[in-house]
């Protein structure tokens, strides 16, 4: 695994801007950095990355599989309690999931360490699927790189597929794509979701998440007064669940991608369950629940992050016994849960974090992310990656 | 017409790796021409369906239209007990589904003299036509069986007349003496029900809230 500067190509931007790669460079930061890329050879990523990538993925399905037959855990979990059938039929009826992605802590060398699971709402989907493939393609047939280097990227091919056995399971030819107003990022996130469902052969409406209305026939609606039956939601099901629409649900009938059992996924409770009936897998780290480390060793340093929270907020660092916030924010009123603190590697002065996509259950590919900061990737870069 | 222009794209196709020996670990062949924007990123997806129709036209099946039970008997003798299940399936669709005008002239002016009918429930009074038909698919298929109610009309200007229509607006090819369809999946899902919607906004608020802390992040989005 090796940071190789490179010349990036030229008219880029406006390459970028053909192609509607919009958020290449937010609020005045870059966004999308191709000045290097990351090289792995195909071991590292076959063995360290994709294996296990599979593995802990069943593993955290194992939790789900537990976590929907206990109503102690589905406390413990703060999932409110009038939803816990909704999540159960979901999870038995097997409706299907289309992707997430696993943030890995890797090095080159030993094993990949699991940070956290994006299990609901993970972006970087455009570039990664499309953008990264186009920028090794493009510089390949340059001969800036050399004929043989590959990338572990299949995720448009395995979307597309993917959208193609959910349109079959539910008998669709149409879906509905929804996200929040007023963010660029997750707007094109959606609009490639919709690109890779078109090709799949369906049809796609969008509806921003705050439009969505409910009809006096108890179904959700878009703009049009049309009924949204199956819907994807950029939009985390934490926050479904507990705002106003969310108490009628259940009733409205919508086959949501990703499906209400992604709700147990995308809980940061996963990470203390996962090391419970894991304990020792070489690629979990240990993680424990907050309330809940009066019996167990926490020597040494941890990290501290709530149950849900986004963009790194509201985390703290226990070092021997003694916690210091890193970040503040909104999130933390429904609990927190501590892992065992483990560095990003540094590259070039960088720390650098693997995001490993799957599509269902396929390892579908990767992301790099860099970051300035040690633990909160907030104002993280995307490189691209080869592997030679 | 649309084959050709897929045709034109396909060649169109950019691939500019050859095949190694290796399988390799990127997709094969994404196909830049449909990944080409405009310059900004469409709300909706326009000008999208002529092309998807063309493209998806293989997984039809087979469906009847049957214009009472009788007419369903005589065509499958052994299936009488389903030609009544499918009739009472259309019949309720048809008070659930289908379209529903304030005044009998609104609908009549739509289905023709005489073809529409007063209901009265718990969502107020009106107008709609009445049911002139039924389509069935797999009736003899014992899990599950498709029937939903058919609709035509006899107003002149009407975009309708002497057409198989379903209650969300779908006209089927040829005229009322056309009986056997071959029909996309979808058209025979049933209708959603007649919908007004009552209120907007009641999924969002997390954001307004959780948006209004700081300004450290850069990130405005709630992917993660």
């Amino acid at each position: 695994m090796l940071r190789v500067p490179c010349q990036p190509r030229k008219g880029w931007q406006q390459l970028a801007n053909e192609f509607g790669f919009h958020f290449h460079t937010m609020y005045g930061q870059p966004y999308w950095d191709e000045s290097a890329y990351y090289q792995f050879s195909l071991s590292q990523i076959e063995n360290d990355i994709e294996d296990p990538t599979a593995e802990l993925h069943q593993m955290c399905l194992a939790v789900v599989e537990r976590v929907v037959n206990s109503d102690t855990l589905l406390t413990r979990f703060c999932i409110p309690q009038h939803h816990w059938d909704m999540i159960r039929d979901s999870w038995k009826r097997n409706d299907p999931s289309l992707y997430s992605r696993l943030d890995l802590i890797y090095n080159g060398k030993g094993p990949a360490k699991l940070l956290e699971n994006n299990a609901d709402t993970p972006t970087s989907l455009y570039e990664s699927g499309f953008w990264q493939w186009l920028w090794l393609e493009q510089n390949v047939e340059n001969s800036v790189l050399s004929r043989r280097a590959d990338q572990f990227n299949s995720l448009q091919e395995k979307l597309v597929f993917r959208f193609k056995e959910i349109a079959e399971h539910y008998r669709i030819n149409q879906m509905h794509f929804s996200c929040c107003k007023d963010t660029v990022e997750d707007r094109g996130t959606v609009q490639y979701l919709q690109d890779c469902a078109r090709e799949a052969g369906l049809n796609s409406d969008f509806v921003f998440i705050e439009d969505i209305g409910l009809a006096d026939t108890g179904v959700f609606t878009d703009l049009n007064d049309n009924p949204i039956t199956d819907c994807f939601k950029l939009y985390p099901w934490e926050f479904m669940l507990r705002e106003e629409f969310g108490d009628v649900l259940g009733d409205a009938g919508v086959n949501w991608i990703e499906p209400a059992w992604k709700a147990i996924l995308s809980n940061k409770a996963l990470l203390p369950l996962l090391w419970e009936m894991f304990e020792g897998h070489p690629n979990l780290l240990p993680a424990y629940f907050a309330d809940d480390i009066k019996t167990k060793d926490i020597s040494g340093k941890w990290i501290k992050k709530p149950f849900f929270s986004r963009e790194g907020a509201n985390i703290s660092i226990i070092e021997d016994g003694r916690e210091s916030e890193l970040s503040s924010g909104p999130y933390g009123e429904e609990g927190f849960i501590i892992q065992a603190f483990s560095t990003l590697p540094i590259f070039d002065g960088n720390h650098t974090l693997i995001g490993s996509w799957l599509v269902d259950d396929m390892p579908a590919g990767i992301s790099v992310r860099e970051d300035t900061s040690a633990i909160t990737q907030d104002l993280s870069r995307y490189l691209p990656h080869i592997i030679l | 017409m649309s084959t050709s222009k897929q045709t034109e794209v396909v060649e169109n196709t950019l691939s500019i790796s050859e095949s190694n020996q290796q399988p390799r670990k990127r997709s094969a062949n994404i196909d830049l021409t449909r990944m080409r924007k405009a310059f900004n990123v469409k709300p909706l997806a326009i000008g999208v369906a002529s092309v998807f129709i063309a493209a998806c036209s293989d997984n039809r099946q087979d469906a009847q239209v049957y214009t009472s039970i009788e007419d369903c008997k005589q065509d499958l003798p052994n299936a009488a007990a389903q030609c009544e299940a499918a009739y009472q399936t259309a019949l309720e669709e048809a008070e659930r589904t289908s379209p529903r005008y304030r005044s009998e002239y609104d609908c009549e002016s739509e289905f023709g003299p005489n073809q529409c009918r007063s209901v009265t429930n718990d969502s107020g009074s009106f107008f709609m036509p009445f049911m002139a038909g039924y389509m069935v698919s797999q009736l003899l298929s014992p899990s599950r069986y498709y029937s939903q109610p058919l609709y035509t009309s006899y107003a002149y200007n009407s975009p309708y007349r002497s057409r198989w229509v379903t209650a969300d607006g779908h006209v089927f090819g040829g005229d009322i003496r056309n009986r056997n369809f071959r029909v996309k999946p979808d058209t025979l899902k049933p209708k959603p029900t007649v919908n007004k919607t009552m209120s907007r906004g009641g999924f969002g608020s997390s954001v307004r809230a959780k948006s209004s802390w700081g300004s450290s992040s850069r990130k405005g989005g709630w992917g993660g």
